[in-house]
């Protein structure tokens, strides 16, 4: 299952979105496989 | 001895009652994570912040989070701590990655105050929680922790930028709408098939996050 967060950046002066991004987890192999991620063998 | 440079930020009033109900809560959040394993999201930190230390080896940033102090992640640079004379604070970020539903209340307040709406798909996991702001529950305890539900994470603050960040936590990519998806170039196809991702920015910028 992947999991992650939304980040959103906002200016103080206005409270505009300066910047937005996703973060998706696992990042690698190694991270999916201690979740219990089924990964493909090829 | 270490002398402190936080610098000058005006919190707003509801700012300062978030911080205050974080370390209320700091505590149980720290043992959640370190202890009783109720934390959501699998080792994310419930906070983060940097420094940089400016004294006779130069400057240094150290970035310090709750996965370092409980020994979860190896953290050589407190290894080998230098000497400083003096530390910049200049961005932190707290949150929760097991008390959303009681750090809900204060943080809609200052997302209320600075005019900001959060996710129309924010919910929460908790009745109480629910009844006392308005945010709905997530439609089960499944989809609140397996996909299909925002909740909140925490806030951060950056000085030097100038800038308030607002951080939510999803499970499941089904919870994330496909235009960010499509946006941050993520083929929902290919996540079936491989569950790895890199870090993902949707306004391709050098900006790095706080603690993640």
């Amino acid at each position: 299952m992947a999991y992650g967060l939304l980040s959103y950046t906002y200016s103080n002066r206005d409270n505009s979105v300066i910047e937005s991004k996703i973060y998706v987890y696992p990042k690698t192999a190694k991270e999916a496989l201690k979740l219990g991620i089924k990964l493909p063998s090829k | 001895m270490h002398g402190f440079v936080l610098q000058a930020h005006n919190f707003t009033t509801s700012e300062v009652r978030y911080l205050h109900k974080y370390l209320a809560l700091s505590g149980n959040e720290f043992r959640n994570f370190a202890l009783t394993g109720q934390w959501v999201g699998n080792r994310m930190s419930s906070y983060s912040y940097s420094h940089r230390f400016k004294g006779v080896d130069g400057d240094k940033t150290e970035e310090h989070n709750s996965a370092d102090e409980a020994g979860v992640l190896d953290n050589p640079i407190a290894a080998a701590a230098p000497t400083p004379l003096r530390v910049d604070s200049a961005r932190f970020r707290v949150g929760t990655t097991s008390q959303e539903h009681l750090l809900l209340g204060p943080a809609l307040n200052v997302l209320a105050e600075r005019g900001i709406t959060p996710p129309a798909d924010l919910c929460t996991r908790d009745v109480a929680a629910s009844e006392e702001t308005g945010v709905p529950v997530c439609s089960s305890e499944e989809a609140a922790t397996h996909g299909g539900a925002f909740i909140f994470y925490g806030f951060g603050w950056d000085m030097a930028a100038d800038a308030f960040k607002v951080y939510y936590m999803f499970h499941g990519l089904s919870s994330v709408p496909t235009e960010l998806l499509r946006a941050a170039g993520i083929d929902v196809r290919a996540m079936h098939l491989c569950c790895c991702s890199p870090t993902l920015n949707l306004n391709r910028t050098s900006m790095q996050p706080l603690g993640h």
